[in-house]
């Protein structure tokens, strides 16, 4: 059992995502009072073009990760298992039915639970861009027959070989098209193209400067950490486009600085630089960092904070932001086979200096997961890092096991440490 | 009888290594292919042996070397015994993009078998884009090139044209041998009906359809004791096929299995391909037919659910028993509706989940004789 005395030194900018997080559900309220069609929507940020048509969108995944770290996920999964989805399916995909049963009133919630956290408006449209997963299909399929609403499904294609990626591109940018004119005939009004190249400008900003914050923490010791990047996915996932993303990312970044010039790390003493692949255990996402920071360990950098969203910045342009989009959502690191994912998490470890990996067992995910012994036998052939698998789930906390994850971790570190002894 | 049933067993047992011996005893080169969606036909008229993957029946070992257990029980399967060597023998495996866990299960092949063309084909998903039949060609003619340089020689047409004959003349035959036993269960117990299709997705079609004529001409001579019982109707399991043990248990019950929408079931044979015009088109003219479900698709004109209760009604089903994998997550998503719409059907419904690994069937055989009961 580890004597959790030390404590993650979270980023103070980063913990003001939670209250935009919160307002910006509150405004989606808001608008759907006004009269205004709202979209629900999972997987990557495509849905900025429905921003663009002034639609207010609500993103799952931005919605039950934060209800999942705020411990308030059951009762969507308890509405969805009550409809007959079991607890294997995609944790994500059973809470947002769950919230669109509840959306409909078609659940009766219990008076001890927190309506306004888990009420949201209905949607009017429904769109599908898990990119690299085939679950967000039948996911979306789903929730567009329950709700009885019109859905998109965006298929970006899996990149089995390099040639395939510019013909998915082209695809892509021709699946927008068909988006678009689904969101004319739903809003009833010609496309804002204007408004759609003015927040492609906001967001290869706030791309860009993410970035560049997240490179700073090849420092050591590292600035922030994997969490504080994980905690503040909203700036390019749910808020993407928003107001204030550029403001709080500014912050971030000076708050970033100044830690390296005073010689701050992300946790009290950086003894170990670790890499995480997976998606987070949203439900523990306190715990975790703080058992990091307790062993001494910094996980510096992530698949998921930084291979999937957005991550191709150099490829936004305004003038052209359907391929700006395409690119961004075709070229992600789930959407390629083994090789290029090697070669990828490969120069991420050798560019933050990394001792060992952490793969994290979403239980219920099969599209991230699947490469994970590949990955661990791979990397540890390449570059001699070892790596642990630690079982958990995104928003389910019933696959969590803490006493698991401690004898993984000290696992992991007395081999990096055995590692380090023999040269 | 018993002489065709038996060969029909022996490929069914220990398929890939019945494969291997029929391969190395100088036949053709064998190509594999993922269950559904795949064209069998390009590979048949290359001249090469199709076979459709089928989970075999061993324990999952070092396989899990590779492979989580939270995964469907044919992916671990797959990923399974191509690592303990015994899938080497293929000239190459096609899988199709019918869900994340074959997209996991190709790219793990084709890291353990470095010696074997591993191919991944990824066909439109939403099929009423209007670019879905051009996407569908564009993928089908990037698959018959990788066939044809397997092979060593082209796919012409009129190769192409005969072996949808085959194709189509075998899928008849299994239509009329379901009429048959439809018209008299006592006929054939299922797990034989549901064996008989698979080792169609493990032979030669042209003996297959041989064996199926001999078998069609027995059946309708001799007489079968005439079964009453409870009129079941059988959905799930969209790629693999249900343990012999479940259906036994079902049919020992007192069961009726009058029709089902497996995939190694009536989806596997329902539907042929057009003769007449191009059978390039033909082919994709059949991939994008949607008269059948088609779980893993979206924007489906028919939905599972409705199917579902249209065909039991059709069959006076007295019950529907959904044999849901564990872990299949297309199933899954389609399962709630099923529930719903079975309900309000007032149509009997239970759900089993099946694994790979049958540990106990006890707790299935109180269910199901539970459910027995309630059908009166």
């Amino acid at each position: 059992m580890v004597t959790q005395q030390k404590k993650a030194n979270k980023l103070a900018s980063a913990s003001l995502i939670g209250k935009m997080m919160l307002a910006s559900f509150e405004d989606i309220k808001r608008q759907a009072a006004e009269g205004k069609k709202v979209v629900w929507a999972n997987g990557l940020p495509v849905y900025v073009l429905a921003r663009a048509a002034d639609l207010p969108v609500l993103h799952a995944e931005g919605l039950i990760a934060g209800l999942a770290a705020r411990k308030q996920e059951k009762p969507l999964q308890d509405a969805a298992e009550a409809f007959g989805m079991l607890p294997d399916a995609c944790s994500y995909a059973r809470s947002f039915l769950g919230a669109a049963r509840i959306a409909k009133g078609d659940f009766k919630l219990d008076a001890s639970v927190n309506r306004e956290a888990v009420t949201m408006p209905k949607p009017d449209l429904y769109v599908n861009s898990a990119g690299g997963c085939g679950t967000g299909r039948v996911w979306g399929e789903s929730m567009a027959v329950y709700l009885g609403i019109p859905v998109y499904h965006f298929e970006p294609k899996f990149i089995w070989d390099e040639s395939d990626l510019e013909p998915s591109v082209a695809d892509f940018v021709e699946q927008e098209k068909e988006f678009i004119q689904l969101l004319e005939k739903v809003t009833g009004k010609p496309y804002n193209w204007n408004r759609l190249k003015e927040l492609l400008v906001e967001v290869k900003k706030a791309v860009t400067l993410r970035a560049e914050v997240m490179k700073l923490c090849r420092n050591v010791p590292s600035p922030a950490s994997f969490f504080d990047w994980a905690t503040s996915i909203g700036i390019v996932a749910h808020l993407i486009g928003l107001p204030g993303t550029g403001d709080l990312l500014t912050q971030m970044k000076k708050e970033v600085e100044e830690r390296i010039v005073k010689g701050t790390g992300a946790v009290p003493v950086e003894k170990y630089r670790l890499y995480w692949d997976g998606i987070l255990t949203w439900s523990n996402i306190g715990g975790l960092a703080n058992k990091f920071a307790a062993l001494d360990a910094c996980v510096v950098v992530s698949t998921y904070t930084n291979l999937v969203w957005w991550p191709r910045p150099d490829m936004i342009d305004p003038e052209k932001p359907l391929e700006s989009i395409a690119y961004n959502c075709c070229d992600i690191v789930l959407l390629r086979n083994y090789p290029y994912r090697i070669k990828a998490l490969s120069e991420l470890c050798h560019e933050f200096s990394i001792d060992g990996m952490v793969l994290s067992e979403t239980q219920t995910c099969r599209a991230f997961n699947g490469h994970h012994f590949m990955l661990m036998d791979g990397l540890a052939r390449k570059l001699g890092i070892p790596a642990v698998t630690i079982n958990g789930d995104s928003c389910d906390p019933r696959f969590y096991s803490d006493a698991q994850v401690d004898t993984r971790l000290q696992a992991l570190l007395e081999t990096i440490d055995a590692r380090k002894k023999a040269g | 009888m018993e002489q065709i049933m038996n060969r029909f067993r022996s490929v069914v047992e220990a398929p890939y290594e019945k494969l291997a011996e029929w391969k190395n005893a100088g036949k053709r080169k064998v190509v594999a292919c993922s269950p559904m969606h795949f064209p069998e036909e390009l590979i048949h008229a290359a001249g090469m042996l199709p076979v459709v993957l089928q989970e075999t029946n061993e324990a999952i070992t070092t396989g899990f070397s590779h492979i989580h257990p939270f995964y469907c029980g044919i992916t671990r399967n797959m990923v399974d015994i191509a690592d303990k060597g015994q899938l080497n023998f293929l000239d190459a495996i096609f899988y199709s993009d019918i869900c994340v866990q074959a997209r996991t299960a190709t790219c793990i092949l084709q890291q353990t078998l470095p010696r074997t063309r591993v191919e991944y084909m990824r066909l439109p998903m939403s099929l009423n884009r209007p670019n879905a039949s051009e996407d569908t060609v564009r993928e089908f003619d990037k698959v018959k090139s990788t066939v044809e340089s397997i092979a060593g020689n082209k796919i012409d047409d009129s190769a192409l044209k005969q072996s949808i004959r085959v194709y189509n003349k075998n899928r008849s035959l299994l239509r009329s041998l379901r009429d048959l036993r439809k018209a008299n269960p006592g006929l054939l117990a299922y797990r034989d009906m549901l064996l008989i299709i698979q080792a169609g997705m493990l032979m030669p079609k042209e003996e297959h359809s041989e064996l199926l004529e001999k078998l069609l001409a027995r059946l309708k001579k001799g007489k079968a004791a005439s079964r009453k019982g409870k009129k079941i109707f059988l959905s799930g399991h969209l790629c693999q096929k249900p343990k012999a043990d479940i259906l036994d248990l079902i049919e020992g019950m007192g069961g009726i299995i009058v029709d089902d929408d497996l995939y190694t079931g009536y989806r596997y044979y329902a539907l042929d391909a057009e003769e007449n015009g191009s059978p390039f088109q033909a082919l994709v003219k059949r991939y994008l037919e949607t008269s059948l479900p088609v779980p893993t698709r979206s924007y489906l004109p028919v939905r599972w659910d409705k199917y579902l209760v249209d065909k039991a009604t059709a069959n006076r089903a007295q019950g529907v028993i959904s044999l849901v994998v564990k872990y299949c997550e297309p199933h899954l998503f389609h399962y709630p509706f099923i529930k719903e719409a079975l309900a309000a059907a007032g149509i009997p419904h239970i759900m089993l989940e099946t694994e790979h690994e049958v540990v106990s069937l006890e707790g299935t055989r109180t269910r199901l004789q539970a459910f027995m009961e309630m059908l009166g």
